[in-house]
Formats: structure tokens, C-alpha cells, sequence
């Protein structure tokens, strides 16, 4: 689980990342900059560590190929709202420990 | 006579041929083998001499004989010398020898052919031998190798075996590229003195001299095995093809005299079989290839001495023998080693042909093709005897005897004993079992197997490394022949024993080879007891069988599995050096053993049980011994094999009650029955069974073609004849075609006109056609004259019966109808018959004549073609009238009745115009009345109608005043209108063009983002929105309805924080379901849902979907209402919801929230009742509630497959602007 999608690549440099941080130090920085992230449809609950300026797509198709389910039939809620793929921990506002619920795609007919 | 042959002596004369300097010019005249057998002569007792010579002559007065033709040539010197130094003892054999012997019972056969060189009747000549101290140790020691009497002279019974093997023979030393041969006469071969150097003098020497013998004894050659001489001079002066000599003392000092530019082992003694077989040999170039036996014999008897490995020998066996064919295969076979041969002696090669040449020459004589023929008659082509492998009876190989596996004979040989087991004819049981071998030499091989079981149990055994190391070990006396045993059995499982391997290895080894050479002496012992003890296996099978059995099943499968284990370990055991030290005797001994054993293995009849029956027949005058095939047959001992070799094919056919019985365990081999009928082979065409089937019957005539047949009558005869009533017909239709002008049937009238001959129709001429000359020709060409005579008189007289009758008939026809017109109207168009016989036509012709010449003048109209007595009595009716034409007749037809008829016609038509004329004047009055009553009905119903139109107006007036009012009502309560157009048009081209390449767009590609921010891709279209069935995915669905939020707030200039519409995605409500109300803060927040404002918003738009079903919550705070619009209840809600939705309204309101103001509704829409638009129903539910319209009278369900579209391209459009735009409504 604590393998993340996040930690292979190598970390975005400094000014970019400076957003969120701004001017608390590197360690605050640091710590500000890595969200936990719970994915949990109702079976399974995958942890993510991921930057705040990550974009949420990556997490959804690590989670969607982990899963082996087809990112087009799952929605990703977050307090209910659906998360799209250009959203950032940022944009929704979350915070450290929040969880994304995994929905199956509603389709109705009769 | 070979005087005469064509050879080329001088030159291979001059060749160098090696010759004895004494060598007479006679001698040196004549071939080889002819010098051989002079000088054999010369060195063959007198006794013996004379007593061939006196066979000869009696056997062939004709032929001279040898001594005759050739002058007796003159001993050389040193020849004589040697002679000379030989007791005369020692030249007379002093037991008779066998060959002789047997030369003399056997009567020749056959006279040897006249071309070829004298024969000799074959006298074992023993070598020239010297005192024991002249001659040399190693000639000794080959002398005293164990020679064995012939079988052939021993038991004349034993038949050769008539089967010719292809052998192949692999050379398995290496041969390395060899300089060719030395061509100086005398010296070996490189080969030659290679493998001596290799083999060991002692061993090589004996076995190549053995190796030529038997190939001599094999091929029938007539003059003796190569002498071994004591010193190259001794060798040179004496005769042979081959000689062997003695070089000093040391080692390697065997040498071999060969003649230079013949390097074959055999001899050419001439002899008619050896030619036979020599003539097959050659090639198809008519040249004889490299003789394999050359080198390769002596590979051959090594490899049969126990080097297991180098044994690949194919047999291809026994079958009738293509003489050119085998040739070939042979040579073939031989090639291998040909090859490896030619390398020494291709030079040496070139020079034989010469000779080789010369003995094809020979042997094409016509005596020898005439020996030939004699041969294949009386023997058989399987009688020629091709086995360049056998060593035989005279070798030291020993025979062994065995039961021929014999093939299911011919029914007629067979003579199946009463209990139905055939027999062997000639077998008897034997009386004991150990009298084929010998009680003394099994004990003897009994108790050489007892003492090395004995060793092993005791535990006398010596290990080492090698046999010497063993030897070495072993204590002094002590017999280590186990030991020695086992060492080789080890290397036989095992392969060698390696130095380097390690020693726990080697003793795993050594232990493993114990036992299991402990466990074949055991199992040897006790087939050895149960085979020979007395009240062993004979006694049972004695007891069974009355008759030796051919096939002789023993016990079970694994009784006979252990006998080929212990067959083969006797095998082994033969092998040994230390068990051939022993004796020959006992080789013989443990071969027969094997032969015996191998036979349970092989459920044969083990050769110790049985013994030949005396044959009474065999001595019969003109029956050779050769003839009658015995049950026995003899084999070399080292050829012998223990697996089974035979052919399986042709199994007997009958087996035995032992093996019918079958045991547990026990396999029989189950062959394909062979003449059973196969199923036939079902034809889709065919009938399943043959059926018999009648062949049609053919209506055939045969038929000659009739000149009259052949007739076609001339123009001017009718063709047709016409009664008087057929002619009434066709003259009313002819007029009527006039009358009418109907062309054609006019022309077809005048047609059948013609052939009605008018007398003034000139068309005909008569005279041209018919003149009497040209009839009377036409009769005689046609052959109608006999016809003509024949029937002349009777069909005449036919044909006017016939027609008298016809006449009355007609008449009598004629008469009833009254309204016909009399007899006399009737026509009758005479139709001539046809002149059928020539003198009729004769006739006709004449009258035709006089006919054209006056015309005028036959006005009484006479048939021209009656005969007289016809013309003397006319008809009355005919006589009367006869008119020219029918337009005569018509004219003159008078109408007295026709008048008549139109008189009352005129009546009949004025009769009935006055009473058409009154009733119509009564129909006139009475439908008159009827339209009037029919108008006054038409005023009534008028009336009433009206009335009843009124009626309706004013109820329908009320109703929709009432529905007017009820609507007022509800819109008044929910706000809602109806729609001022359509909500629901079709595209426009543009939109569709652009819904259709979405719908064609690459899947992974994003088509459009909804506000949301959520991207739609090809499969939101193409799967969830657009194919008429599908059903809604909530992409789609939140998509629309934010947009039509976004419509609503943007037309009334509401922000997204102050909304007038606001809308929620399909997750909001599943999640106030299950975290309540208070849970959804950051949501209502972002759809600009407070408390605040919550008031002010006219619509809020919350799509569900539960359980599949998309369902649309609607809250309008405006007008306190919530409603849940199902299209499955057509607008109804569900009270859960709404109760739920006001428990949100609460919520939100918190405090202002008054309870009595809120009311949950339900809305009017069109009801679902397909199972797939409920997405659609949704949407546009929420598109009408949003604009304040009454979705009941907004569309219908039959137009949601066109919203479906449009829903597409509202979304490709990105909301409701533009063309979408919901102004207006």
C-alpha cells in the first residue's frame, strides 16, 4: 500500500511546488505536500501518498489498474462530489486522510 | 580348352605375376584355380587321387578328366623339397576325411560345365607339414584350432539353411587414409598388417585363416583352406591363391603371400555355385565391385566373437531371389565397406579387372546358364546360398541345433494330429532330457555355474580394477573365475571401470553387479534343473501332448520373460574367456542350453525334448537328402540370437487350449483378422441393397422405310375430304371472315380454297405434271406397283362403303332439326379420295385431261377421281346443285325463312321497346317518391345532429371550462404552463452531421467536458445515449441538467452563488441517504444552495438513480412544494422521497422552515412504458419543471428517441444556446 504511484517518479522541482507550501520551510513544506489518501470502493481500500498538486487522474488509473475495472465505468466521489481527472487534492480542498469513494457508474433505464 | 579361352595371359604375365620359378609353361597356361587343383593333385595321396578320379569318371564318362586334359605337370624343385621333408604318414590322413566321405556317398549332382576348370573332388589337404620342430609354434597353434567335422558329412539330414541374409558389415576399426597398397608383389597389404598389428599375431592369424576358410566352405569352393608355410620360400613355391608364411621367431612375423593383382581371400576354384553367386555380384556395369570379404571377413569374425557392440547386422530373410536385384542390394549393402576399401586398393583394382573380365567371360558359358537353370529348377531360387557372415561347421564357431520356427505350412503338409494341435511330422518326445546334450556336459556346465553361485554365496570374491588386477589379487590356486565374471558383467551393465571415479561409486557399482549376477546364476540353475532333471518340465509336457506341439507355451508369460534373462546371461557367460577355457565342450554345451531356454522364451519346442523320427522315405531312389526339410536346423552358436527374431506376421493361426485359456497377466498379441468382410461401402447414389430393377422395355420397331411412307401427295389432291355438314361450317366461317374482313382468316379460306379443286382455276396445270409417262415413272421409282395390285380392288370397295355409310349416317343426322335448311341446301364440296393406287391415279390423270381440254362441257359436275360405276350413280342431292363458288351458293341460297325470322325479330324488338317504355315511366314515378321520402329523412337526421353537435359543443365547452379551471388550478399551484410550441423538433442537418461524427469519433478521444468538468467520450454517446434502447449513464444525465440550470440562471441573470435553478448531481442523493442531510454542506454549497437564498430559488433539480431507474426529485421553494417525478407512474412520486426531500428542506431552512407551508405534490408527465427511456423522461421532466412548463402537454413518449439526439447535440453544443435555446416557450 505504501507504494504509491507517486513515489516513483522523482519529485516536481521546488518553485513549482511552492503553491501550497509557501515560505514554512522545507520540512513543513514537505509534510504539506503529501497527502494520505484512502480509495475505497466497498471492498477494497488502497492508500495513496500523493502530492497536492498531483493531478487525481494518476491516482484513479493506478487504482483503476490495480482493481482491473475500466476507469469509464467507475466514479470517484470525494464527500460526494465526483472527481474529475484534471482535480487536485488541491482543487477539492482535501486534506490529509481523506477518503475517495469508488462508485460504479450509474446507468438507469425502466 | 582353356587353351583356347581368349585370355590375356601374356599380359598379366607380364604383369609380374608371382609365380613358382618351376611352374611348367602348362601350368602357367591354365587359370588359377586349375593350378591349384594340379598342384593339390600333386600333393594328394595316390589313394585318394584315384578314387576321385574314378567318382569322376563315373559320374561323367563324357567329360575328360582332369588328369586326362591336363598334362600332368611337373613337381618343382623346392616343391618336391618340401614334399620330400613331409612323413608319408603324415599325408595319409589316417581317419578317413569327412569331405571325402561325403563326396563319395553324394553322387554329383550336376556335371561340372564344361568351361570351366576341372574340379577336384574336395580333399582336405593338410598342409605340408613338418616335423614338430621344423614347423613354427604359431602354425601349430593355428592348427590346433578346434576344427569341427562338418555337419553336413556328420548328420546328411541336416539340410543348410535355405535362406540368403543381406548382412551388412560394419568395419569398426579405423582405416586410417592409407597410402595405396604396395604393389610389390609378396608384401601385405597396409591393411593387412595394420590389423595384424592391432589384433595380435596369434588371433589374428587364426581368425583370418578361418575367416578364408569359411568363406570358401560358404561359397562351395572345391580347393582348400590357405596353408601356412614355414618360410617365405615354402610359400612361394607352393600353391594357393593365398598364402600365409613365417617370418623369423619374434613377434609379428605372419605373413601372407597374396598374388598381386588378385587381393581376394577366396579362391575361384571354379566352382559352378561360387560362379553363380560371383555372377550376381557384379554390378550393372558388368564389373565386379570390390569384393567385401577382402578385408572385412576378418571384421567380421571379430565382431562376432563376442563384441556385442559391432554387431548391426541386417537381416533381410529369406526370399525368393531376384538374381539382378540382389545383386544390386548387395553391392549396396557392401558399399560401406567398399568404400573404406577402395582407399587401399583402387590402383590394385584397375588391374584386376583384366582378370575379373576374363572370368565373367567364363562364366557366361551356356553350360553354366544351362547348370543355372537346372539348379533354380530343382532348388529353388532359395536355395542359393548368400551368408557372407555364417561361420560354419568346420570353423570352431559352434553349431547349435534348434527346432525351426516353421511357419503354418500348406494344409496339405499339415497334418493336424486328432486332439487338433499340429504336430512336428518327424519328432518324437525324447526319451530324457539331457540326450541331445549329454548328461556329463551339463553336470559339467552345472557345476561350473554351482561353483561361481557357490563363490558368491561364501563370499570368495576378489575385487579390482581390471581382470589382470583381479587375477593378481586373487590367492594363489584359487579359482577367481567369478570374480572375473562379475568384473565383466559389471562392464557390460556398467560400461568400464574409470580410474577417476569415485571409489563409493564403484562399490555401488560392484554390489548392484553382484546380485544380479548372483541372481542369473540362480535363475540359470534352476531353468538348467527344470529343463534336464528327470521328472522335470518333459515329463508335464510329455503327459499333455502326445505329439510334439509345434508351439509349446510354458507356463506363464514371466516363467518364459526369466528364461530370456537367463538365456542371455548364459550368453554372457559364453562369452567369457574363462568359460571357453574350460572346453569347447562346454561352449557347445551352454550354446545348446541357450538354444533350449531361448526355446521357452520363445514358446517353441526346446530342441532337448524331442529327437528325430527315422525317415523311411529319405532313401528312396531319386530323392536327394537336401529335399526333405527337416524340423532341425542348424546355426552357428555366435549367431544365435536369444530376442526373437522371426517374423511375427504369420503367427499360428491356431492357438493352442494354453494360451486360449490365457492367464492373468499374460499378453497375447492380437492381430487384425485378416478375410473378414468389410462393411461395403454405402453409395449415397446407389440403392442401399441391390434391387432387382426390370430393365425398361424398349418399344423399338424395326421398321424398313416404305416408299409409301415416303409419299407426299401432289398439290392438286385435297388434303382433305369434307362431309356435307363440315362444309356448311367452313363455308358460314369463310363468309363471316369475308363479312367481317378479317385477313386472315380470309387468306387461310383461300388457302383451303386451292386445295378444293375448282375446275376453272387455272392455277394447276395438269398437263405438265401429270402426264402418264411421268405417273407410270413415279410408280415404278416409288415400288408402288406391287401395293397396288395387291389392295387395289378391296380398298376401293372399302372406301365406298365407308363412304355410303357416312351418307346415311348424315342423313339420318340431318333429319330432326327442322329449322335446318333442306337436303338440298347443303353443300357437298367433293373431295376426291386419294388416288392411292396407281391405276386409280392412272385414271384420275386421264380424267383430267379430258377435263382441262373441255372444261365447259362437265356441267354436271362429276367427281373426277370416282371410278366409273360411281360416276354412272351421282347423288340426287349432289346431282342437282352443284354451286361453282360459294359465293354462287350464297347468292343463290333462296330466303323464304330467313325473311320470316327478321319479320319476328321486328316484332319480338317493338314488343319489347313498349315494355321497357313502361316500366320505365313506373320506375320514373317510383323513384321520385322514394327521393323525396329520402330527403325528408336526410332533413330529420340533419336536425338531430345538429342538436346533438350542440349537446357536445356545450359539454365539451363545460369540460375544458372545468379542465381550464383545474389547470389554472394546478399551474396556479405548481407554477406550471403549457408549452406556447413544441418542445421536441428534429435536428437540424448540421447538428445531425455533427452527432453522427461524434458517434464516429475515436473512443479514447474527449469530445466535450460537461460543466462538471467531466469529459465525454464516444462511449457516453454511442453506448449510453444514442441507440434508441439504451439506457442513460449518469455523464449524460448530470451533464443535461446542469446544463439546464445553467440556461435557467444565465436567462435570468442569476449568478451561480444567487441561483434561480439550481441542480445536483445524481451523487447528491446518495449521499443525503446515507450521511443525511448534514453531510451534503460542501455540496449545497457549491450548487449555491443557503439558507439564505434558498427561498428565492424557483427550481432545484436532483436526479436519482436507484435500482436502475433514474427518477427526478424537484423542489421548488418558490411555491414550498417537493415533488419526485417517476415516468414510471407517469409524474407520480415516491412518499419516501418526498418526505425525505422535505427533511432536507428543513435542514437547509433550518429555522425558517415553516412546516405548514411545505407541501409535497405530485406533477403530471407523460408515463414510461418502455424499459429504456426513463434517462430521457428525466432530463426532459427537468428541462419542462426548470422552465415552468406542464410536462403532461410538453411531448409525448413516441418523440424521446428523437431527445435522445437532440440530448447529444445539446451536449456537443455545450449547453442550451444557440439553436437549443429554450427561449420562447
Amino acid at each position: 500500500m505504501a507504494d504509491n504511484a507517486e513515489n516513483g517518479s522523482p519529485p516536481p522541482p521546488g518553485p513549482e511546488m511552492g503553491g501550497s507550501g509557501g515560505g514554512g520551510g522545507a520540512a513543513g513544506a514537505a509534510a504539506n505536500e503529501h497527502l494520505n489518501i484512502k480509495v475505497t470502493d466497498n471492498n477494497n481500500e488502497v492508500f495513496f501518498k500523493i502530492k497536492r498538486s498531483t493531478k487525481l487522474e494518476k491516482l484513479m488509473t493506478a487504482f483503476c489498474e490495480r482493481q482491473g475495472k475500466t476507469p469509464a465505468s467507475v466514479r470517484f466521489l470525494f464527500e460526494g462530489q465526483r472527481v474529475q481527472p484534471a482535480d487536485t487534492p488541491d482543487t477539492l480542498e482535501m486534506q490529509d486522510g481523506d477518503t475517495l469513494e469508488v462508485h460504479q457508474e450509474q446507468v438507469g433505464g425502466c | 580348352m582353356p587353351a583356347q579361352a581368349p585370355t590375356p595371359r601374356a599380359t598379366r604375365n607380364s604383369r609380374g605375376l608371382r609365380q613358382s620359378p618351376g611352374v611348367s609353361s602348362v601350368d602357367s597356361c591354365q587359370g588359377d584355380s586349375a593350378r591349384v587343383s594340379c598342384h593339390r593333385d600333386n600333393r594328394s595321396t595316390p589313394t585318394t587321387s584315384n578314387f576321385a578320379l574314378a567318382l569322376e569318371a563315373a559320374a561323367d564318362p563324357a567329360t575328360p578328366t582332369p588328369r586326362t586334359r591336363y598334362a600332368q605337370p611337373t613337381p618343382h624343385p623346392a616343391h618336391t623339397l618340401a614334399l620330400e621333408a613331409i612323413p608319408v604318414e603324415q599325408l595319409q590322413p589316417v581317419t578317413p576325411n569327412p569331405r571325402a566321405r561325403l563326396a563319395a556317398a553324394r553322387p554329383p549332382i550336376f556335371p561340372p560345365p564344361v568351361s570351366l576348370p576341372p574340379t577336384t573332388p574336395y580333399v582336405p589337404t593338410p598342409p605340408p607339414r613338418s616335423s614338430l620342430s621344423l614347423e613354427h609354434p604359431w602354425v601349430t597353434a593355428i592348427k590346433n584350432t578346434p576344427t569341427r567335422i562338418p555337419r553336413r558329412a556328420a548328420s546328411p539330414r541336416t539340410p543348410v539353411r535355405h535362406t540368403r541374409y543381406l548382412t551388412k558389415y560394419i568395419d569398426i576399426t579405423p582405416l586410417l587414409p592409407t597410402a595405396p597398397a604396395p604393389k610389390s608383389p609378396g608384401s601385405e597389404s597396409l591393411t593387412f598388417r595394420q590389423r595384424r598389428d592391432e589384433e595380435g599375431e596369434e588371433k589374428f592369424a587364426r581368425e583370418l585363416w578361418i575367416a578364408i576358410r569359411n568363406d570358401h566352405y560358404m561359397k562351395g569352393c572345391w580347393c582348400g583352406p590357405p596353408n601356412i608355410y614355414n618360410s617365405r620360400e615354402e610359400a612361394e613355391v607352393a600353391a594357393g591363391h593365398l598364402r600365409f608364411y613365417v617370418v623369423g621367431s619374434e613377434e609379428k612375423n605372419l605373413r601372407v603371400l597374396q598374388k598381386k593383382d588378385d587381393f581376394s581371400w577366396h579362391c575361384i576354384c571354379g566352382n559352378n555355385n561360387y560362379h553363380a553367386v560371383y555372377k550376381n555380384l557384379l554390378n550393372s556395369n558388368g564389373k565386379r565391385p570390390a569384393e567385401d570379404t577382402e578385408i572385412d571377413l576378418i571384421a567380421q569374425i571379430q565382431n562376432s566373437n563376442g563384441n556385442k557392440s559391432a554387431r548391426s547386422i541386417d537381416r533381410v530373410v529369406p526370399t525368393p531371389i531376384d538374381p539382378a536385384r540382389h545383386g544390386e542390394a548387395h553391392s549396396q549393402t557392401l558399399k560401406p565397406a567398399q568404400a573404406a576399401a577402395q582407399v587401399s586398393s583402387r590402383s590394385m583394382w584397375d588391374e584386376a579387372c583384366g582378370i575379373l573380365s576374363r572370368t565373367v567371360a567364363t562364366m557366361s558359358s551356356p553350360v553354366a546358364a544351362l547348370y543355372d537353370t537346372l539348379q533354380k529348377h530343382f532348388c529353388g531360387d532359395s536355395y542359393a546360398t548368400l551368408d557372407t557372415r555364417r561361420t560354419d561347421a568346420d570353423s570352431d564357431a559352434i553349431v547349435v541345433k534348434r527346432l525351426k520356427r516353421q511357419s503354418p505350412a500348406s494344409p496339405v503338409e499339415q497334418s493336424p494330429s486328432k486332439d487338433g494341435d499340429d504336430g512336428f511330422d518327424d519328432l518324437l518326445w525324447a526319451d530324457c532330457p539331457t540326450q541331445h546334450i549329454g548328461s556329463e556336459n551339463i553336470q559339467d556346465v552345472y557345476l561350473f555355474i554351482g561353483t561361481q553361485f557357490q563363490d558368491i554365496e561364501t563370499g570368495k570374491l576378489v575385487y579390482g580394477s581390471s581382470v589382470a588386477d583381479i587375477q593378481k589379487q586373487a590367492p594363489d590356486n584359487t579359482d577367481c573365475s567369478a570374480s572375473i565374471g562379475i568384473f565383466k558383467y559389471q562392464e557390460l551393465r556398467h560400461g568400464p571401470v574409470l580410474p577417476e571415479e569415485l571409489d563409493r561409486k564403484k562399490k555401488e557399482k560392484w554390489m548392484e553387479t553382484v546380485r544380479a549376477y548372483h541372481d542369473n546364476l540362480k535363475g540359470c540353475l534352476r531353468f538348467i534343473q527344470e529343463i534336464y532333471c528327470v521328472g522335470g518340465i518333459l515329463e508335464d509336457v510329455k503327459r499333455r501332448y502326445a505329439a510334439p506341439p509345434r508351439r509349446l507355451p510354458l507356463r506363464d508369460i514371466h516363467f518364459r520373460r526369466e528364461a530370456l534373462l537367463a538365456a542371455k546371461f548364459l550368453d554372457f557367460l559364453r562369452s567369457l574367456d574363462i568359460v571357453r577355457d574350460i572346453s569347447a565342450a562346454s561352449y557347445q554345451t551352454i550354446s545348446q542350453m541357450i538354444v533350449d531356454i531361448n526355446a521357452i522364451h520363445k514358446s517353441e519346442m526346446l530342441p532337448s525334448f524331442v529327437e528325430l523320427r527315422e525317415d523311411p522315405i529319405e532313401n528312396m531312389p531319386g530323392c536327394f537328402p537336401e529335399d526333405k526339410v527337416s524340423a532341425m536346423e542348424e546355426i552357428p552358436a555366435d549367431e544365435f540370437e536369444c530376442e526373437v527374431l522371426y517374423e511375427r506376421r504369420f503367427p499360428d493361426p491356431a492357438p493352442s487350449d494354453e494360451e486360449a485359456r490365457g492367464k492373468l497377466g499374460d499378453y497375447k498379441m492380437v492381430l487384425e483378422p485378416k478375410g473378414i468382410l468389410k462393411p461395403p461401402k454405402v453409395r449415397d447414389d446407389a440403392p442401399a441393397s441391390p434391387k432387382y430393377v426390370a430393365t425398361p422395355e424398349k418399344h423399338r420397331k424395326l421398321s424398313f422405310i416404305n416408299p409409301v411412307s415416303k409419299f407426299i401427295p401432289p398439290a392438286h389432291i385435297p388434303t382433305k375430304l369434307m362431309a356435307p355438314h363440315e362444309a356448311e361450317r367452313f363455308l358460314k366461317a369463310k363468309l363471316k371472315a369475308e363479312v367481317l374482313r378479317d385477313k386472315h382468316s380470309t387468306r387461310k379460306f383461300e388457302a383451303l380454297q386451292t386445295v378444293s379443286r375448282q375446275d376453272d382455276d387455272g392455277s394447276i396445270r395438269l398437263k405438265d405434271k401429270w402426264s402418264l409417262e411421268a405417273l407410270e415413272k413415279d410408280d415404278q421409282e416409288m415400288g408402288l406397283t406391287y401395293h397396288a395390285h395387291k389392295y387395289d380392288g378391296f380398298l376401293n370397295d372399302l372406301h365406298d362403303d365407308l363412304e355410303k355409310r357416312a351418307e346415311a349416317e348424315e342423313e339420318q343426322r340431318a333429319k330432326p332439326p327442322t329449322r335446318l335448311a333442306p337436303q338440298r341446301h347443303m353443300v357437298q364440296i367433293p373431295l376426291p379420295p386419294l388416288p392411292s393406287t396407281p391405276a386409280m391415279r392412272r385414271r384420275a390423270a386421264h380424267l383430267l385431261e379430258n377435263d382441262t381440254s373441255s372444261p365447259a362441257s362437265s356441267s354436271p359436275r362429276i367427281n373426277p377421281l370416282r371410278t366409273k360405276a360411281e360416276v354412272q350413280r351421282p347423288k340426287p342431292a349432289e346431282q342437282r346443285r352443284a354451286p361453282r363458288t360459294l359465293e354462287e351458293f350464297f347468292a343463290e341460297d333462296d330466303d323464304d325463312l330467313a325473311i320470316s325470322v327478321a319479320k319476328f325479330e321486328q316484332l319480338q324488338i317493338d314488343r319489347q321497346i313498349r315494355d321497357e317504355f313502361e316500366t320505365g315511366i313506373r320506375r320514373d314515378a317510383e323513384e321520385k317518391r322514394k327521393r323525396e321520402e329520402e330527403k325528408a329523412r336526410r332533413e330529420e337526421q340533419r336536425r338531430l345532429e345538429e342538436e346533438r353537435r350542440r349537446q357536445e359543443e356545450e359539454r365539451r365547452r363545460e369540460q375544458e371550462a372545468r379542465r381550464q379551471k383545474e389547470a389554472e388550478e394546478f399551474a396556479a399551484l405548481t407554477g406550471l404552463r403549457q408549452p406556447t410550441r413544441p418542445l421536441i423538433i428534429p435536428l437540424s442537418e448540421d447538428w445531425n452531421c455533427k452527432v453522427v461524427n461524434a458517434a464516429r469519433a475515436n473512443p479514447a478521444a474527449e469530445l466535450v467536458k460537461t460543466l462538471e468538468g467531466q469529459p465525454l467520450t464516444r462511449r457516453d454517446f454511442v453506448e449510453k445515449l444514442l441507440p434508441p434502447t439504451a439506457w442513460l449513464n449518469d455523464n449524460v444525465i448530470i451533464g443535461s441538467i446542469l446544463y439546464i440550470a445553467d440556461y435557467i440562471n444565465k436567462t435570468k441573470r442569476a449568478t451561480d452563488q444567487e441561483p434561480k435553478c439550481a441542480a445536483f448531481t445524481s451523487y447528491f442523493w446518495p449521499r443525503v441517504l446515507s450521511h443525511g442531510p448534514s453531510a451534503c454542506g460542501r455540496l449545497l454549497r457549491k450548487a449555491g444552495v443557503r439558507k439564505a437564498n434558498f427561498l428565492d430559488i424557483d427550481t432545484v433539480l436532483i436526479p436519482i438513480c436507484a435500482q436502475a431507474h433514474w427518477t427526478l426529485a424537484v423542489i421548488r421553494p418558490g411555491k414550498r412544494t417537493v415533488a419526485h417525478i417517476d415516468s414510471m407512474r407517469g409524474g407520480g412520486g415516491d412518499g419516501a422521497v418526498k418526505a425525505k426531500l422535505l427533511e432536507l428542506v428543513r435542514f437547509i431552512l433550518e429555522d425558517q422552515f415553516v412546516e405548514a407551508e411545505w407541501r409535497a405534490i405530485d406533477y403530471e408527465a407523460p408515463r414510461q412504458t418502455n424499459g429504456w427511456d426513463c434517462g430521457v423522461f428525466t432530463i426532459t421532466n427537468a428541462m419542462c419543471i426548470a422552465m415552468g412548463l406542464n410536462p403532461k402537454y410538453s411531448y409525448t413518449e413516441g418523440e424521446l428517441t428523437l431527445q435522445r439526439r437532440r440530448l447529444a447535440a445539446i451536449l456537443l453544443n455545450e449547453g442550451f444556446k444557440g439553436e437549443f435555446s429554450l427561449d420562447g416557450f
